[in-house]
């Protein structure tokens, strides 16, 4: 980190990256099962658009990849107790940006995300928190895909 | 591991700001509640190990698999399937 609040790493995935030390987004309790990483920042580009990667920086070869859910499930709804936010600083519930976080596989068609643990992040405070929702009908898994795409669209070559 | 026997409106304390209240006993179901800071995260135990399980899983996304899966993503938007 140097004088002008730069911070560079030696990502596993991108090489060597250098991101504004006020654009880091800071997870106060980590992810779950990664509690151990609590600075990460957010990398965007075209070519992986509509998708971002959250990158740790504590560890350079953790990189989760994340997206707007409501992109895919347009009725999502997060409903959380006031609590599950404390510590994100939020004035206003309606500022929080709630993200999912993806698992890529190296089909394409088998990728899923987690709505039952999305991201919640106030963009203004920088500081986001993974939360698990109580409702039941919500996956960690759930396919990118609609059941009916899959079936019916463009079929898996074997 | 400790094992204690409670009955319904005991409860046990762990430390000094934790305690689990046994809330109700119904056949074979107990309802228990936690009374603890707000910075400990309590959750039944499958679903956080689901919600760890996915997120080591979502650790191992390459990049290269993202490109193809963001292209088909892009398409898909652009020229959504009839149906």
């Amino acid at each position: 980190m140097d004088g002008e609040g730069i911070v560079r790493i030696q990502s596993h995935q991108f090489g060597e990256i250098e991101v504004v030390q006020d654009e880091l987004l800071l997870f106060q309790e980590g992810l779950v099962g990664f509690s151990h990483l609590k600075t990460f920042a957010l990398l965007e580009s075209s070519e992986v658009h509509p998708f971002v990667w959250l990158q740790s920086i504590e560890d350079p070869s953790v990189a989760f990849v994340i997206i707007d859910p409501l992109l895919v499930v347009p009725d999502y709804q997060v409903q959380v107790h006031p609590e599950d936010l404390e510590g994100l600083e939020l004035a206003d519930p309606a500022d929080a940006k709630v993200l999912a976080i993806v698992v890529v596989p190296s089909d394409p068609q088998l990728a899923t995300m987690n709505l039952k643990g999305p991201l919640v992040i106030n963009p203004n405070s920088r500081r986001g928190k993974q939360i698990v929702l109580a409702d039941p009908g919500y996956s960690t898994q759930h396919p990118l895909w609609h059941q009916t795409a899959r079936q019916e669209g463009q079929p898996c070559s074997s | 591991m400790l094992v204690l026997s409670r009955k319904p409106d005991e409860s046990i304390v762990i430390g000094d700001d934790i305690e689990i209240v046994v809330v109700e006993v119904k056949g074979d179901q107990v309802k228990l509640g936690v009374r603890a800071p707000r910075s400990i995260a309590v959750h039944r135990k499958e679903v956080y190990q689901a919600i760890q399980a996915a997120n080591l899983e979502a650790s191992k996304s390459q990049m290269q698999h993202l490109q193809g899966l963001a292209s088909v993503l892009r398409r898909q938007k652009d020229d959504p399937p009839k149906q």
